[in-house]
């Protein structure tokens, strides 16, 4: 029975060492808070023989707007996330809003409309001033778009 | 399923305890998936974005994941403490405490993602940690009880053994086996279980979405219940057949007694 309450103790110590390591941390839910600018699209691998230029990564506008057009983030230069679940999405002068949550470990993005369909995204990088997400393609489009942001 | 022990454990007890777990850890880890983007039965992903959190240096999401790996880790211990604290008193009881406390932990999910469930990241995080600790709690009694043959909730191992057994099968000597033989049916028995839960979960989870963890909770009772029922109805034929002995023994005695009587007025 010591050695239980030893481990148990030490598993306590643990779980505390843990919390306190965790405030050092910085929480993604209040990292991604505030309004980010829209910088680039590109995909995530490109044609081998393609790998030096840039032209083979970057999303032309055109295969934008077909990747896009069933997306909520359509068309959107400045996303503003809001510390009560909002998330607005401007482009000039047109704007709408959506609900944001942080899923799993705060990798997941998950937009949610006002209809009730979600679009979820990998958020692969999060600092203080620099986001990148990836959706995932259905289309013919190769593979994985990554879409990269600037605070 | 939960009344014997390591080695007195018939094949049949491991096949009923294997399918019926492993479909509840199917389940659970799908509507994990499903409704917080991360598996809570299987660990080995984890380890690996352990790592790779550790490589991007990403300190919050190194304790979260941390905080995971122990909460399995402490649930397979809590578990096979009971098992080994309490056999000795009663068998039963000391492998039905960590399902009773499994079926508790998938109850709170359930309740609070039905009714509180706010979806912020610590709710999420923490609800994992839940269920991560409810599924640690059952591999650690499937493989304690079973000596480490039953092992329900991930399927690596369990693929490799099925992989190692299907080449064995090749040869004629190996399938006349019977001992290899009953291990392939309990492997297969736990996968296809897992699939089949993972699957009622996928399926129902647009319908029922928290209320899944309820649908688990009622398989883990079958459980507890069936070997209740067995532990019942064992020592209602036992306490049958003790009183059926005492009835004959009682008329045997009377009998002999009024025996004596006759000799002695015989005598008189």
């Amino acid at each position: 029975m010591k050695k239980t309450s030893f481990f148990i103790f030490i598993c306590g110590l643990l779980s505390f060492g843990l919390t306190a390591f965790l405030k050092t941390g910085k929480n993604p839910e209040k990292t991604i808070l505030g309004a980010w600018k829209e910088m680039d699209w590109e995909y995530e691998k490109t044609d081998k023989f393609l790998a030096n230029s840039t032209i083979g990564k970057t999303i032309s506008d055109l295969e934008k707007t077909e990747i896009a057009k069933d997306l909520v983030i359509h068309e959107a230069e400045t996303w503003t996330f809001e510390p009560s679940g909002n998330l607005k999405l401007k482009n000039g002068k047109t704007s709408k809003s959506v609900k944001w949550v942080l899923k799993g470990r705060g990798h997941i993005l998950q937009l949610k409309h006002a209809k009730g369909d979600t679009e979820n995204y990998q958020l692969t990088h999060l600092d203080d001033h620099r986001m990148v997400l990836n959706i995932e393609l259905d289309n013919q489009a190769r593979g994985i778009a990554k879409l990269v942001f600037s605070k | 399923m939960l009344r014997k022990y390591s080695n007195s454990r018939r094949i049949s007890d491991n096949i009923k305890l294997g399918s019926l777990t492993a479909f509840t850890s199917g389940m659970v880890n799908i509507a994990s998936l499903l409704i917080f983007f991360s598996f809570s039965s299987n660990i080995t992903g984890h380890y690996a974005i352990l790592a790779a959190e550790i490589v991007k240096g990403n300190t919050y999401q190194i304790v979260v994941v941390l905080g995971w790996i122990l909460m399995f880790f402490m649930g397979s211990f809590v578990s096979n403490q009971m098992v080994i604290n309490f056999n000795k008193k009663s068998t039963y009881l000391a492998h039905s405490l960590p399902i009773l406390l499994e079926i508790i932990c998938l109850l709170v999910v359930g309740y609070y993602g039905q009714f509180f469930y706010r979806e912020t990241l610590f709710e999420t995080e923490f609800l994992l940690m839940i269920m991560l600790f409810a599924m640690g709690l059952q591999n650690g009694l499937t493989a304690s009880i079973s000596n480490f043959t039953v092992k329900t909730t991930h399927l690596t191992g369990l693929t490799t053994d099925l992989a190692i057994l299907a080449s064995m099968f090749t040869k004629k000597e190996f399938r006349d086996n019977s001992e290899l033989v009953n291990k392939s049916k309990l492997l297969l028995s736990i996968v296809v279980s897992y699939i089949v839960g993972a699957l009622a979960s996928g399926y129902t989870y647009q319908l029922l979405e928290f209320k899944v963890f309820y649908v688990v909770c009622l398989f883990l009772l079958v459980v507890l219940a069936y070997d209740f029922y067995k532990i019942k109805v064992g020592q209602i034929l036992i306490s049958r057949r003790s009183k059926s002995k005492k009835i004959t023994y009682d008329y045997d005695q009377l009998l002999a007694k009024s025996e004596d009587i006759k000799i002695e007025e015989s005598v008189f």
